[in-house]
């Protein structure tokens, strides 16, 4: 690497600005590691590799730097997708002990259709470039100039580590009587030695592979060997488990289910506030249902169910399933024009309810016919049910949709089937077992829980999650609980009062199984896991999309305690997966999950192109799905979720497209465009939005957050909505999203403030529970970033302060700081007036 | 290129060689049956110039403006030495519109035979279905070659351009429409408003011939509304509120005894969208989508229809065909728009139908098909506005070059940039259009404009 300076002060900022620091996932949490401490790894290279870094000398000239570099920024690509990774070059000579300024940077450009050779020859050139780039500036300015980017260095031949540097990896290539030795060194606060000796064994397989293959493109070198066997899944297994019968290739869930009922008649099956029913009573009264549903719905349409969390949402599921229809779960929380969206976008024929909701099905209807779903008598009987075609759609699940249309995925009741019973499977589930139902129906966790347990003998118990802490561990224990599949949100409320460490509760001991999914879980849910449910209970934790509920799981371990994650694990039984680089070719470490099975859905509901984006079928005949999550292989072979390829975001563990938030703002007659950010000083709970005026009437906030109350879930309505006079763009004259203003955290009116002591008490509280600096007193509660479960955490807090105890269907009424403090102002009138 | 309907009188070759023909365009405005507050339109009429072919005679109440002529003509490819302009003789106060007067003012036809020469006739048809047009045509002896001659002769372009009978029309095709009803008295009116307010929604009453927001009053008993769409909000507290509005309006809702007003749900936070559809002897057939931006009145529009659902597209495409439908079938011939509002629930209820050329047709129907060409719709959009107000320019000729100079203009080899849809107003503006690659852009665009036009500018 020659050197002909030249200055140019331009040079570094267009360098630099296309380039990311190599961020390299770590064993141990980089916030709490501990000091620098290095440690090595050294591996001899064979003859192919060897030969490719040049020639046997120990001087180490140009052409072995580039080549070393070269593979050193394809291994670091591909562990990070960083396509122009930033690498230190130590370029002292050996025996020069004292750098004056450290490794300097270089921006390898990596270019997976290029041969390795050929990269080679374009990081020479371009690292050449840099060093004399770099050379040029003093060192004080290198920091500044954003060399602060180095995370990973290469070292001079025998040069040895620069003790100032601290990188979290170092790389060198020592001779050792004629034998090539590569030396990884690693901070080993941050990283094992189980994960250095894998990265350094990926350097290895990648110069093996392109000497072996010389003209192979990058993206087809291989880096790892052949995975091993996923570690043998042993979770807790109840004495006398019998696995379940394989899914028979034209079996539908009602068959499945008059089977499981015929053989476990007397047992219970069905529990909830509505009563309670054995296996022989569900199958009688759903077959009745059906057949007063045999009008409405039928083979080939779709039938809504707007049914609370209670036993007539279970009962529906199954009446519709034995009239042939697919049904569509709505949740009557949600506004009227959500529900009228979803209605109309499923094109259903008729809306089965609860009796108590038969008004509001009657408004929503539109002329479609409504069936209430009565309680059936004793006695009533009804001839059994056409059979179901297997293949035949199951349920409508709907979700968000990126072009503003709600999104449904589309299953059939063989999949359905099959995804019960590979749950069922891996938690053993069987007769005896209990689980609580947690999840509404609305949501794809309820399919595991809802048909896992009546397709396997188990129990199903309809319970409601918003109950304070305590009582929702006397509502479990009072079941029986076996196994608990919940969010890692809902189990921090679950457990998060009890002491991290003591003697397990009690009023959890009968728990078998803990399953986590939906969310991010981390080791601190282990921790308190460990110390709540009894020892001989296991901790699962999964990634299942809508599109294939059941796809990866891990089995909690001790390793788990140390590590910054918790991983998703390995694919489960019938599931294969794929990770996927950006250009959407086959890659190893860290790339887009693809999940590969057959009992992948089928698509959305009549949306052919984004069907056609993520999912297909592949040359086997495997249907496959890319589900937009970013996934990171381990050393052990399981996947980490690493976060999203597109802008969906996850808000309080719901599935949200800013599309569909930016669409219903562009509806508006008075906005002409929108954006959708989520705020990350909050964690990405509160959205903010964006709007520029269409007409002379600018767009007023407080319509638009109304309008939008009307027709989204309370979870995607923004926290702010932001009137602009026009987007900041980009280069290419596309919407700069970086560059958009972040309101204020304080309210910006003085008369939204608090005023008085009561006011200001309140909104303390609220700021405390929503992990926010401040509020508005009329602000609602759910808007800036509150959720169910932080209602319940807020309100107890609120007894605790002021005695005063506000019903939850109250406070929802008006969930703001004014509401609350009138609530507490008239119980202490009343107080004294007694 | 979209024209209106397609020609009437085939001309068979006789064994001499082609015959030559020649078309009829008319430049009026709207029919003095359904309203006679006119005023200086001359300048709105001129877009009649996007629709011209080769040969063609355009009857416009005064002369073109020659820039604005020969702007046009180079994007459409028309050769403007071969249009013939007339300009029937006027009245003083008539200058700048083609009245019943000056159509049968037999000069006027005169001077039409005299551009047509020894050509045949093969097409006539106007902007609004007058039946004063359908005498010109019976004058010329050319009604063969008018569409819809005996339907527009009968006074049909009120049936088109009414809403009332659109809510006849609609009730009888299935088209959903809001709840609501015609009123065929005050009384009548009285108790429709007081009936719709009795649902806790604001009402809308419409005079039966007024478009563009500019017939429509939004009466309300509860939380303030902002008059989307209508020319202003009229909050009510009972029956005697209701009763002494409508004494006050009633003459005007009315059009003076000629129409009926209608009164309607509103529906707040809805946007509004039209499917065009041009109506000939096959039937109907999809011309055109938009959607219409309007606070408080029309303000723009873009093409074609944005962000709809399949489901909602496809209601909005159901509803207004059956409405095309219903017109076609008693002899209407020409262009028909039935309006359509999409509640924030995604229903689509319709509103109105335009029985007319409207400011939209020569948008997405020369400006999109033939100027941007086969990407209009896929490649590009177009994003309309009318001139906004603040904003001043002297002249045609003025505006276009500052839009040159900026490097904002139209350019056939982008096939991006800012179209001038119609003549200098006289006054202080042009009428524009922005062909982008999306909506984004297209807004980028637009706020690019004010600098340009306004006094900070």
């Amino acid at each position: 690497m020659g050197s002909t300076p030249s200055r140019d002060t331009g040079y570094w900022p267009e360098r630099l600005a296309g380039a990311a620091p190599v961020e390299l996932a770590t064993d141990t949490p980089r916030l709490t590691a501990r000091e620098y401490r290095r440690a090595v790894e050294e591996v001899s290279l064979g003859g192919g590799a060897a030969a490719l870094l040049g020639p046997d000398d120990t001087s180490g000239g140009d052409g072995t730097a580039a080549a070393l570099l070269t593979a050193f920024a394809v291994v670091l690509h591909r562990h990070t997708a960083v396509a122009h990774p930033v690498i230190g070059l130590d370029h002292r000579t050996p025996g020069d002990p004292a750098p004056t300024a450290g490794p300097l940077p270089v921006r390898v450009d990596v270019e997976p259709d290029l041969t390795f050779a050929e990269e080679v020859e374009r990081t020479a050139r371009t690292a050449g470039r840099d060093l004399r780039h770099a050379a040029e500036l003093p060192a004080t300015d290198l920091v500044p100039a954003g060399f602060g980017l180095v995370r990973v260095v290469l070292l001079a031949p025998g040069a040895g580590p620069d003790p100032d540097a601290e990188p979290d990896l170092d790389l060198s290539l020592e001779r050792r009587d004629g034998v090539a030795v590569l030396c990884l060194g690693f901070n080993a606060s941050l990283f094992a030695r189980a994960t250095a000796a894998w990265m350094l064994r990926h350097l290895v397989t990648l110069l093996t592979e392109a000497a072996r293959r010389p003209e192979l493109p990058l993206r087809d070198l291989r880096l790892l060997d052949e995975p091993g066997p996923p570690p043998l899944w042993a979770p807790p297994t109840p004495p006398g488990y019998r696995p379940l019968a394989p899914a028979g290739p034209q079996e539908s869930l009602p068959q499945r289910l008059s089977a499981v009922a015929a053989e476990h008649a007397d047992l219970p099956a069905l529990s909830g506030a509505g009563g309670d029913y054995s296996y022989a009573a569900l199958d009688r009264v759903t077959t009745v249902l059906a057949h007063r549903l045999r009008r409405s719905a039928g083979p080939g349409t779709r039938l809504a169910l707007l049914c609370e969390h209670d036993v007539d949402a279970v009962l529906g599921v199954w009446a519709a399933l034995k009239s042939g229809a697919a049904y569509v779960p709505l949740d009557p929380r949600m506004p009227d024009g959500r529900l009228s969206r979803i209605l109309a976008s499923a094109d259903v024929t008729a809306i089965a309810c609860s009796p108590a909701l038969a008004g509001r099905a009657c408004v929503l209807a539109k002329g479609r016919q409504v069936v209430p779903l009565y309680p059936v008598g004793p006695t009533a009987d009804a001839p059994a049910p056409a059979p179901v075609a297997a293949g035949s759609p199951a349920y409508l699940l709907f979700t968000s949709g990126s072009t503003g249309r709600p999104k449904a995925v589309e299953q059939t009741h063989h999949n359905v089937l099959e995804h019960a019973l590979a749950y069922a499977d891996r938690i053993r589930l069987g007769p005896g077992d209990r689980l609580p139902l947690l999840a509404r129906f609305t949501f794809d966790a309820a399919v595991m829980d809802l048909f896992g347990a009546l397709l396997s003998g188990a129990s199903l118990h309809v319970v409601d999650p918003l109950l304070p802490a305590p009582a929702l561990r006397e509502r479990l224990a009072a079941v029986g609980t076996t196994v608990v599949h919940c969010t890692p949100t809902l189990f921090r409320h679950l457990v998060g009062d009890l002491p991290e460490s003591g003697p397990p509760t009690p009023q959890l001991a009968t728990v078998r199984m803990v399953v986590l999914g939906g969310e991010e879980a981390g080791r601190q849910d282990f921790r308190r896991f460990l110390a709540a449910f009894p020892p001989d209970s296991a901790l699962v934790n999964g990634l299942g999309p809508t599109e294939c509920t059941v796809a990866l799981q891990h089995l909690a371990g001790r390793a788990d305690l140390t590590g910054a994650v918790l991983p998703v694990g390995h694919p489960a039984n019938g599931v294969r997966v794929r990770l996927l680089d950006p250009d959407g070719h086959p890659t190893e470490v860290y790339g887009e999950l693809e999940i590969v099975s057959d009992r992948v859905a089928a698509g959305y509901w009549r949306q052919p192109e984004a069907t056609a984006r993520a999912f297909g079928t592949g040359p086997d005949g495997v249907r496959f799905h890319r589900t937009g999550d970013l996934v990171r292989r381990r050393p052990d072979g399981s996947l980490v979720f690493q976060g999203r390829k597109d802008r969906q975001l996850k808000v309080r563990g719901h599935r949200l497209e800013p599309g569909e938030i930016e669409a219903a703002l562009r509806a508006h007659p008075t906005v002409a465009q929108a954006a959708l950010i989520g705020d990350e000083r909050s964690g990405g709970d509160r959205l903010l939005a964006y709007v520029t005026a269409a007409t002379p009437f600018p767009p007023d906030v407080e319509q638009l957050t109304s309008y939008l109350a009307g027709i989204l879930p309370d979870y995607a309505v923004p926290w702010r909505i932001t009137v602009l006079d026009g987007f900041p763009v980009g280069p290419t004259g596309k919407l700069d999203r970086c560059a958009l203003p972040l309101p204020e955290e304080l309210p910006r009116s003085g008369d939204d403030a608090p005023r008085t002591p009561v006011e200001q008490s309140v909104a303390d509280i609220w700021c405390r529970v929503l992990g926010v600096t401040a509020v508005g007193v009329n602000a609602s509660f759910m808007v800036s970033g509150g959720d169910s479960l932080r209602v319940l955490e807020m309100l107890s807090a609120v007894r605790d302060e002021f005695g005063v105890d506000i019903p939850l269907i109250d406070f929802l009424k008006s969930p703001t700081v004014a509401a609350v403090t009138r609530a507490i102002g008239e119980h202490v009138e009343q107080e004294q007036s007694c | 290129m979209l024209i209106l309907t397609r020609d009437r009188a085939e001309v068979p070759d006789n064994g001499w060689g082609t015959h030559p023909t020649t078309r009829i365009l008319v430049g009026n405005d709207f029919s003095e049956d359904v309203r006679d507050d006119r005023g200086w339109t001359g300048w709105w009429v001129q877009r009649l110039v996007w629709f011209a072919r080769d040969g063609d005679v355009l009857v416009l109440p005064t002369a073109p403006q020659a820039d604005f002529v020969a702007y046009v003509t180079g994007l459409t490819g028309t050769d403007p030495a071969s249009l013939a302009f007339v300009a029937p003789p006027a009245t003083p106060g008539t200058e700048g519109a083609l009245t019943p007067e000056r159509l049968a003012d037999p000069k006027c036809a005169a001077a039409i035979a005299d551009a047509v020469g020894d050509r045949e006739v093969v097409h006539l048809s106007a902007l609004w279905p007058d039946p004063a047009v359908a005498r010109l045509a019976r004058s010329l002896g050319v009604e063969r070659a008018m569409p819809g001659h005996g339907f527009v002769a009968q006074a049909g372009g009120m049936l088109t351009n009414s809403k009332s009978m659109f809510r006849a029309v609609a009730g009888g095709v299935g088209a959903a429409v809001p709840p609501g009803q015609v009123c065929t008295g005050r009384e009548v009116a009285e108790q429709a408003i007081l009936d719709l307010l009795a649902g806790g929604e604001p009402v809308v009453v419409k005079h039966d011939f007024l478009s563009g927001g500019h017939g429509n009053e939004i009466l309300a008993a509860g939380r303030p509304v902002r008059p989307i769409g209508a020319r202003r909000v009229v909050t009510v507290h009972g029956r005697a509120d209701v009763r002494g509005y409508l004494e006050d309006r009633w003459e005007w809702l009315t059009a003076q005894g000629r129409g009926r007003p209608v009164v309607e749900r509103y529906v707040p936070d809805s946007s509004a969208f039209f499917a065009e559809y041009l109506v000939d002897d096959d039937g109907p057939r999809l011309a055109g989508t938009g959607e219409l931006l309007s606070a408080p009145y029309a303000v723009g529009q873009v093409m074609p229809a944005p962000g709809l659902e399949p489901e909602v597209y496809a209601a909005l495409i159901d509803g207004a065909e059956r409405l095309a439908r219903g017109l076609y079938a008693i002899g209407y011939r020409g262009v028909v728009c039935p309006d359509a509002i999409v509640t924030p629930e995604r229903e689509v209820l319709f509103t109105e139908f335009n029985g007319r050329v409207t400011g939209s047709t020569h948008i997405y129907g020369v400006i999109g098909e033939t100027v941007v060409g086969p990407g209009y719709g896929k490649d590009r959009i177009i994003l309309e506005r009318v001139w906004p107000e603040g904003w001043s320019t002297p002249s045609f000729a003025t505006t276009l070059a500052r839009l040159t100079e900026a490097g904002l203009a139209y350019t056939p080899q982008n096939r991006t940039g800012v179209v001038l849809t119609n003549a200098f107003d006289g006054t202080n503006g042009v009428m524009y259009c922005v062909v982008a690659e999306d909506l984004d852009r297209a807004w980028a665009c637009d706020r690019a404009l004010a600098p340009l036009f306004t006094a900070a500018g």
